[in-house]
């Protein structure tokens, strides 16, 4: 019987010597890696080819933001990383705008001054501090 | 009345209570720990944990065979069912499909080949597992631990190994939570801080035509190439159809929210109740443990490789953090990627180009799983 075949069986596989377990197992590593490649690009080439044919064209809707400043803020300033403050905006007008986030790109965030009253600013503060202790 | 009394405290379980059975009770009290505290993975880790505390409770029957302790059965076992016969993996495949973008890879479809190469640990520890003395059908349940999926690892220990769907299932998922803890020292000690790095291009936007087209092409292919792995592939993208046709809302809501945390119940309570100690105290248990760990690793150190070498043949245009998002584990392999980039320049964002390799992970442990049962039916 071949080697293979016997390997696969799961009874037989047990009167093979350690150095034909090692070989089939070692076709079967190889064999199953290529056909995991093979299968996965296939999909690439399919996948490239549907791009190629349904790709968007240039020309799309975006949600465009009007500022040409492109300073940012100090990172104490905006209230912690700048990075993941920037990712949230980005974040929230593409889900207000219902736009993908390629379609527009943000070239400046400018935060505003707080014009809260000092009572408003302390009522805030209180409402926080009961839910966390909630 | 002494009869009487001697004869519930015998039916007592404290007086039934083994050592085998303290010590998987402790082990669900560890992974509870880890599921409530540390927060890994808790809403797989705590069902399991559970599970496995209540099956090794003396006496409570709860997977008791009806074929075997008569009419009607323990709770769980009917629940098992659910597992044994191939049910649930699928239908959690059908929900992580509704949840899953494929946008980043349609966009970049070359992320398939990273999602290919971290399939690697999974052949790698067949071939280990093979040397151990496993069988064939066992070690290619245990290599697919390799995959860092949990559903794709419990149907096909389900089909090829049902014996060691306890401790499959356990290792699986245990590794999966811990995929923070294991995969950056080995991201760290393949990559340079230059590589770690580097910036990708922006994605390209994706079309709605592209997204609706794909999980039919990606059905067709691979379940023509490989039709075992059809169950898989087959509810992965009609989860992903419902999502991306923009038509059937309310299924794609059920199939991504209540059905999936329904099944996730049932099938983490089963799992973790199919680890009694009989079951799971043994040196098997520890190799796969040990072969599981080493699979996680190798395929992440493939991915990142892979990566290495496609970032040298574009001229510096890939970043190899994110080869190791190629093991599935949908999305906190990712966010390790994300993490590591972050850490070597904290402007860099790297998520939704490791979500590419990521998602090409879930569909290449599915072809691998299905290279398995077609090899081992």
């Amino acid at each position: 019987m071949d080697l293979l075949q016997q390997f696969v069986h799961s009874e037989l596989i047990r009167g093979l010597t350690t150095g034909d377990k090692a070989l089939a197992s070692f076709y079967i590593t190889i064999m199953g890696m290529s056909i995991t490649f093979v299968a996965l690009c296939v999909l690439w080439g399919s996948v490239s080819l549907l791009s190629a044919i349904f790709k968007p064209g240039k020309k799309k809707k975006t949600v465009s933001q009007e500022s040409p400043k492109v300073t940012l803020a100090a990172p104490d300033e905006m209230g912690g990383d700048d990075g993941e403050i920037i990712s949230v905006i980005v974040a929230a007008i593409a889900a207000t705008g219902n736009a993908p986030i390629h379609s527009f790109k943000v070239k400046s965030i400018i935060p505003t001054a707080d014009r809260t009253p000092q009572w408003g600013r302390v009522g805030r503060i209180e409402q926080l501090t009961r839910t966390t202790k909630n | 009345m002494g009869h009487i009394l001697s004869q519930f405290i015998e039916s007592m379980g404290i007086v039934n209570l083994e050592l085998g059975q303290v010590l998987m009770i402790l082990v669900s009290f560890v992974l509870l720990y880890l599921g409530i505290k540390k927060q890994f993975e808790p809403l797989l880790l705590v069902p399991i944990a559970f599970g496995m505390f209540l099956t090794n409770l003396p006496l409570g029957g709860l997977m008791n065979d009806p074929a075997i302790h008569g009419s009607p059965g323990g709770l769980l076992w009917y629940f098992y069912q659910g597992d044994e016969l191939g049910i649930f993996p699928p239908i959690i495949f059908m929900g992580v499909g509704a949840m899953t973008d494929f946008g980043p890879l349609i966009a970049n479809p070359k992320s398939l080949l990273l999602g290919a190469a971290a399939q690697f640990g999974i052949f790698a520890t067949f071939f280990g597992a093979i040397m151990l003395g496993f069988t064939g059908r066992e070690a290619g349940s245990i290599g697919i631990i390799g995959g860092a999926d949990g559903p794709t690892a419990i149907y096909l220990a389900s089909r090829l190994a049902p014996k060691l769907l306890g401790p499959i299932a356990v290792a699986a998922y245990s590794y999966m939570a811990l995929v923070p803890i294991i995969q950056p020292p080995i991201m760290r000690l393949l990559t340079t801080e230059k590589e770690r790095k580097i910036r990708m291009a922006q994605l390209r936007p994706v079309s709605r035509t592209e997204k609706i087209l794909f999980p039919i092409i990606v059905t067709l292919i691979v379940v023509l190439m490989l039709p075992p792995a059809a169950p898989l592939i087959g509810m992965l993208m009609l989860g992903n159809l419902f999502k991306e046709c923009l038509v059937v809302n309310r299924l794609k809501d059920t199939v991504s929210n209540s059905l999936i945390n329904i099944v996730t119940i049932f099938l983490g309570i089963s799992v973790g109740a199919s680890a009694t100690a009989e079951n799971f105290l043994n040196l098997q248990t520890i190799q796969i443990m040990v072969l599981g760990v080493l699979a996680f690793a190798i395929g992440t150190a493939t991915g990142v490789l892979l990566a290495k070498l496609m970032n040298k043949l574009t001229g510096g245009k890939i970043n190899p953090l994110i080869g190791s998002a190629g093991v599935s584990a949908v999305p906190m392999a990712a966010r390790v990627s994300q993490k590591m980039g972050q850490k070597a320049d904290p402007s860099n964002f790297l998520l939704m180009h490791a979500m590419g390799p990521n998602v090409a992970g879930v569909i290449g442990s599915a072809v691998a799983a299905g290279v398995f049962l077609a090899l081992f039916k």
